[in-house]
């Protein structure tokens, strides 16, 4: 697909080949009459994610502990797509790594979850009855569906084979490890039963789209039991989605969901230029953590989607407490702190080994040394890392030392200590609970006989702060922050390093909220904002400046009236009176519907029928693995009804949507022919 | 040309530096006729092929040199000076300039990757990131061309930094080889993994104490059996395109029979002692993930001394002739590496540049102090991969004698999308074919003409290189020696 690229001079991008209009109109505005009857989205193979991959092996092979996900390659996903639709995911095909990395993730888990001890038996032939009982468990669990009469056979050769010239315990693992590498394991199949443009889902087929739906992992016992009778109809299935959701399992996949849709997955690793914003990735943790409570608060009922758009609700911590200027001293304790552990550095021995890598030793002497130790946390809290450490000093730069936890580099900091004054160097981390590695590595070395840079550690020592800074109460936020627009995980999402970035959030607003459609800006076109002068002080004026142009212009009005009501929250989301002095205009307006100021934005936002109508599509989207096309409009349309009648209850569109034929059914393209089975 | 011949023991012991003990021989003496000029049963050396990628570009004011012709080394500047200081390889090197395209900015950093490795534009759904391009890259030509010459693989594809674009999911690791159909393959970025594949037995460490034996592998062949045996079952329930999809994947177990067979395959070499645990930087290899599943920004890569492990083993692949075509992605398009390494570098390598969060050019910090630091440093990466290759004598030359290896960036300078005077680099000498030690001017003319250069000059009979605007027919034989 390629769109036409008219610059903002009005040259002609060279590549491109026919004129779209710069907004797509979303089939919402089609009349219903115009829209043709309804034909279900394309089935066939869906890959599961490796999130989804996970779920299945820790499934296949009854493990809740197995950590597969960590060897796959990473799922692709093209910027500003959800990761999550399989469609796209599959835009690049499965390649030999996946495939090698798959068959090693198998043999790696089977080693690991299937020993003797597990087995309810031990079989001494590939007959034994026990065999059959365990692959019959294994290969529903593997494939959602019971194996038929041949597969059995099939794997049972597997067994008989490798245990034979092996052990059957080998071959119980080899006949697993084909299972998890099976097309049927790694491809949701949805295939359905009926005619080639309207076939429904069996209840096995629909069981597992539910559950990985909903959970990221397949059906469990008791929804596969009721799809092995057939007794999914609209009551049970409706009494399994509020049983579904009651399972953390749905709370993590809601968000998740909501991280990517809203686009604040990436909220701790922001980019902010620190001379102008004291942004850190603690705040982004806080500011996540908030928008994890209202998305608990939506699966829960306490919040419908609509009052996301203007609740003063929050789950705040200390950190963000104090950021959004709300006390909360009374709700929640001044911190204490415990001791977890001490680490003191052996002073006898090398110290400065050829490899760096004896961890015991407490003179660093080259670049990568590390030292440390161990430390178990006993609960997710703030952790306080004091490290004594002084330099030996060579060269033009001072020794410069980084904290290093499980491997990662967290922060560096040059040290000024020396042998005579060594200096306390203070760490605040958060933990989960269990056991980390902290160590210190000496990042830069400098030795040019008889100069020799060196770093001496005398000890490290790790506090847990109870009471601790990330305790969340739930509470208001002050009037001008009401709806999650006026938060902080939105707001410094879109927005510069150093700066707001109105058009950004606007553009989020036009298509993520409202399901409108911007094209990228021409590639010959220049995107640069004038500077700020006296003449040209805010933003708003900027924008202005730069948006003169009636081709420009055309676009921008779509997205900077939506973005300049919040140019009250600077950067990363503080609020704000002025601009460069100059007091803030935060009037805008949708579709000629005017407004003042985030919280009227929010209003306006809660009472316009797209709003509810996109949330229809993004979660559609999510739940099938396919974008939605014209032909599936009329019923995302009902159902979009049914969310709206709800009030923007968010476990009832989700009843809606999986009640829907739009869940159920499937076609198969035109030109493809189904192949009947031999 | 006296060329300082290294003796053996010099040699294996230059490469025993992080490896181990005992490695790999490259062609024995008694391999080589009596004039050192090929096998000593007359067959040619073989030629090798390279391609060398980093990306974000270089800051041209401090990177090409002042004035063109022979011996550029001696009017280099800052930015290449690590080449230029190093006599075993500059004179091997060229340095190419006044490169550019038709179109000369506005382009994506993806689409500008495209059309320097593959000559080619982006055709991706949408025209997202990393999608498909319409050809395949040049080293992909080579590798189909000389497809079972070598010992083990048709082509070595390695990546030191595994970081992504900061805050987005862009698969760095799909980007830089582009098959017939236009698909990115993968590539290999972990240490360990990529020993496994050149002289390991496929078998991971975590599978218990199986033992490489008949039997194993005999249960092994029968899992890749079954799976296609359920491929087989399921593909007559399935539309023709979900069928292509599923014999496409099918057809990728080769690679795991490859894996499972490799322990029985022969080589004229000796198995390297780089066994798991040598180093921080080989077990390096875990990719932090997010909560999510999407790969984090990485804050400690041992950059350092993933790329010597890399060199070396790239430098072991071509000497043992387990492959003769590699590909090496120091970093790639767009990413925001962190070169923690560099004293006042503390942004990603993208960020340093500009910042993409919004379309804004202007309003947004650059460091270009950054951006050079981390160019001359790359460059430091790649002239370590190549001693690699110089330090590897092979008849009377050595491996860099024998290669030709292209490097390039997806822009010169990235600040500005700028798709004029590219940034390129070739080195080796590629059999006595290609020139070395010049810095040679393209008079404005196509950058694929070097592409173009190479491939006809390794041998290729092929008419251009490349699709659409980018596609060259005019090679650059000013490259010949």
């Amino acid at each position: 697909m390629s769109l036409s690229m008219v610059a903002c001079d009005g040259r002609i991008d060279p590549l491109a080949e026919m004129p779209e209009p710069p907004i797509i109109r979303p089939p919402s505005e089609t009349p219903l009459e115009d829209l043709p009857p309804f034909s279900p989205a394309e089935g066939g193979l869906r890959p599961l994610t490796r999130r989804q991959l996970e779920g299945a092996f820790r499934s296949a092979l009854e493990s809740s502990e197995l950590e597969v996900a960590q060897n796959l390659e990473p799922d692709p996903a093209p910027e500003h797509r959800f990761r999550f639709i399989g469609e796209l995911v599959t835009a690049s095909p499965i390649n030999e790594f996946d495939v090698l990395k798959l068959d090693q993730a198998a043999l790696t888990s089977v080693a690991e979850a299937i020993t003797e001890e597990q087995l309810r038996c031990t079989p001494s032939s590939a007959d034994d009855a026990c065999v059959d009982d365990f692959l019959a468990r294994v290969l529903e669990s593997a494939f959602r569906r019971p194996p038929s009469v041949d597969e059995l056979s099939d794997y049972r050769e597997i067994v008989r084979d490798a245990g034979e010239a092996l052990d059957f315990v080998a071959g119980l693992r080899f006949a697993t490890a084909a299972a998890l590498q099976s097309p049927w394991f790694v491809y949701l199949t949805e295939i359905g039963e009926g005619p080639a443009d309207a076939r429904r889902l069996n209840s096995h087929e629909f069981a597992a789209r539910l559950s990985f739906f909903l959970w990221d992992a397949p059906p469990d016992e008791e929804l596969r039991d009721l799809a092995n009778r057939d007794a999914l109809d609209a009551d049970s299935i409706r009494a399994q989605v509020r049983r579904m959701l009651a399972d953390p399992r749905a709370g993590e996949s809601a968000r998740q969901f909501f991280a990517e849709w809203f686009g604040y997955d990436a909220i701790e690793t922001l980019a902010k230029d620190s001379s102008v914003y004291d942004f850190d990735r603690a705040l982004g943790t806080s500011m996540r953590r908030e928008m994890e409570g209202l998305v608990g608060d939506l699966l829960a009922g306490e919040l419908t989607y609509l009052d996301l758009f203007t609740t003063r609700r929050t789950h705040l911590d200390r950190r963000l407490a104090d950021f959004y200027g709300v006390d909360v001293s009374a709700l929640i304790p001044e911190g204490s702190t415990e001791q977890v552990g001490r680490f003191e550095a052996e002073e006898e021995g090398p110290g400065c080994n050829a490899d760096g890598l004896d961890p015991a030793f407490h003179n660093l002497c080259s670049e990568g040394n590390t030292v440390g130790s161990s430390f178990n946390v006993p609960a997710a809290t703030s952790i306080r890392i004091t490290v004594r450490a002084y330099g030996v000093r060579a060269g033009d730069d001072l020794p410069r030392v980084a904290l290093v936890i499980d491997d990662a580099e967290e922060s560096q900091t040059d040290i000024n200590g020396t042998e005579a004054s060594p200096e306390e160097l203070e760490f605040n981390v958060e933990l989960s609970a269990g056991t980390h590695d902290i160590a210190v590595r000496f990042m830069n070395d400098f030795y040019e006989p008889p100069a020799n840079r060196d770093l001496i550690i005398d000890w490290i020592n790790v506090e847990a702060i109870d009471g601790n800074p990330d305790t969340t109460v739930l509470t208001e936020v002050p009037p001008e922050r009401s709806g999650f627009l006026a938060r902080g995980a939105f707001l410094a999402t879109y927005a510069k390093a150093i700066d707001t970035s109105p058009t950004a959030r606007g553009l989020f607003v036009r298509e993520r909220i409202l399901c409108g459609r911007v094209l990228d800006p021409p590639p010959t076109a220049s995107t640069e904002l004038p500077p700020r002068s006296d003449s040209v002080r805010t933003n708003r004026e900027r924008v202005a400046a730069h948006t003169t142009d009636p081709t420009c212009n055309f676009c921008h009005r779509a997205m900077d009236p939506l973005g300049l009501p919040l140019e009250n929250f600077d950067g990363i989301g503080a609020y704000r009176d002025t601009d460069n002095g100059a007091t803030i205009d935060a009037s805008g307006d949708l579709d000629g519907v005017a407004f003042d100021g985030a919280t009227e934005m929010g209003e306006v936002l809660r009472a316009d029928p797209r709003v509810a109508l996109c949330a229809v599509r993004h979660l559609y989207r999510h739940a099938v693995g396919r974008e939605e096309t014209v032909d599936q409009e009329r019923l995302i349309r009902a159902v979009g009804e049914e969310f709206a009648a709800s009030e923007g209850d968010w476990t009832a569109l989700i009843e809606a949507l999986v009640l829907s034929d739009l869940f159920q059914m499937v076609r198969v393209p035109e030109d493809e022919p189904v192949e009947e089975e031999q | 040309m006296s060329r300082r011949k290294l003796s053996r023991r010099t040699a294996l012991r230059s490469l025993a530096v992080g490896v181990g003990a005992s490695v790999a021989l490259p062609a024995l003496d008694i391999m080589v006729n009596s004039n050192g000029t090929s096998y000593a049963d007359g067959e040619a050396f073989p030629l090798r092929h390279g391609i060398f990628f980093w990306g974000n570009g270089v800051r041209p004011d401090r990177w090409l040199p002042e004035r063109t012709g022979a011996r550029w080394w001696e009017q280099s500047r800052e930015g290449l000076m690590p080449i230029a200081s190093r006599p075993a390889i500059r004179d091997r090197v060229n340095v190419l300039s006044d490169f550019s395209y038709q179109i000369r900015s506005g382009t994506a950093h993806h689409v500008a990757r495209a059309q320097i490795i593959a000559g080619a534009y982006e055709a991706g759904a949408g025209g997202a990131c990393c999608g498909r391009v319409s050809g395949p890259s040049a080293d992909w030509l080579t590798r189909s061309a000389w497809a079972g010459e070598s010992a083990r693989l048709d082509a070595l594809d390695i990546g030191i930094s595994r970081q992504n674009k900061g805050g987005t999911n862009f698969s760095i690791n799909r980007g830089l080889v582009y098959d017939d159909n236009g698909d990115s393959r993968p590539l290999e970025m972990s240490p360990r993994a990529a020993f496994e594949r050149l002289f390991g037995d496929g078998l991971p460490d975590g599978a218990g104490d199986l033992g490489n034996t008949e039997a194993v592998r005999a249960a092994r062949r029968s899992v890749v059996d079954q799976v296609r045996g359920d491929a087989a079952r399921l593909r007559t329930k399935l539309g023709v395109s979900d069928q292509r999809r599923l014999d496409e994947h099918m057809s990728l177990l080769r690679a795991v029979e490859r894996n499972i067979d490799s322990f029985e395959s022969a080589s004229a070499c000796t198995i390297p002692d780089m066994m798991p645990g040598t180093s921080e930087a080989y077990q390096q290899d875990n990719i932090p993930i997010t909560r999510d599943g999407r790969p984090q920004q990485i804050t400690g890569e041992l950059l350092t001394e993933k790329n010597e492990i890399m060199s070396q083993l790239v430098a072991l692949a071509l000497a043992c002739d387990l492959t003769r075509v590699f590909t090496y992605q120091h970093h790639g398009m767009q990413t925001d590496t962190m070169f923690h390494m560099l004293p006042g570098v503390s942004l990603g390598h993208h960020q340093s540049t500009h910042d993409d969060r919004t379309p804004n050019f202007a309003d947004q910090f650059q460091d270009f102090e950054a951006v050079h630091q981390i160019a001359t440093y790359t460059m430091n990466q790649f002239a370590v991969l190549l001693e690699s290759l110089a330090g590897i004598p092979e008849g009377d030359g050595d491996l860099l004698d024998r290669s030709i290896i292209f490097a390039t960036s997806e822009y010169a300078d990235a600040s500005r999308h700028d798709l004029g005077n590219m940034a390129m680099l070739t080195a080796g000498l590629g059999c006595g074919r290609f020139k070395g030690g010049h810095h040679l001017r393209g008079g404005g003319r196509n950058p694929v003409d070097v592409q173009l250069a190479i491939l006809q000059g390794v041998g290729l009979e092929i008419d251009g290189f490349g699709r659409g605007a980018a596609r060259s027919t005019a090679a650059f034989d000013d490259l010949y020696a």
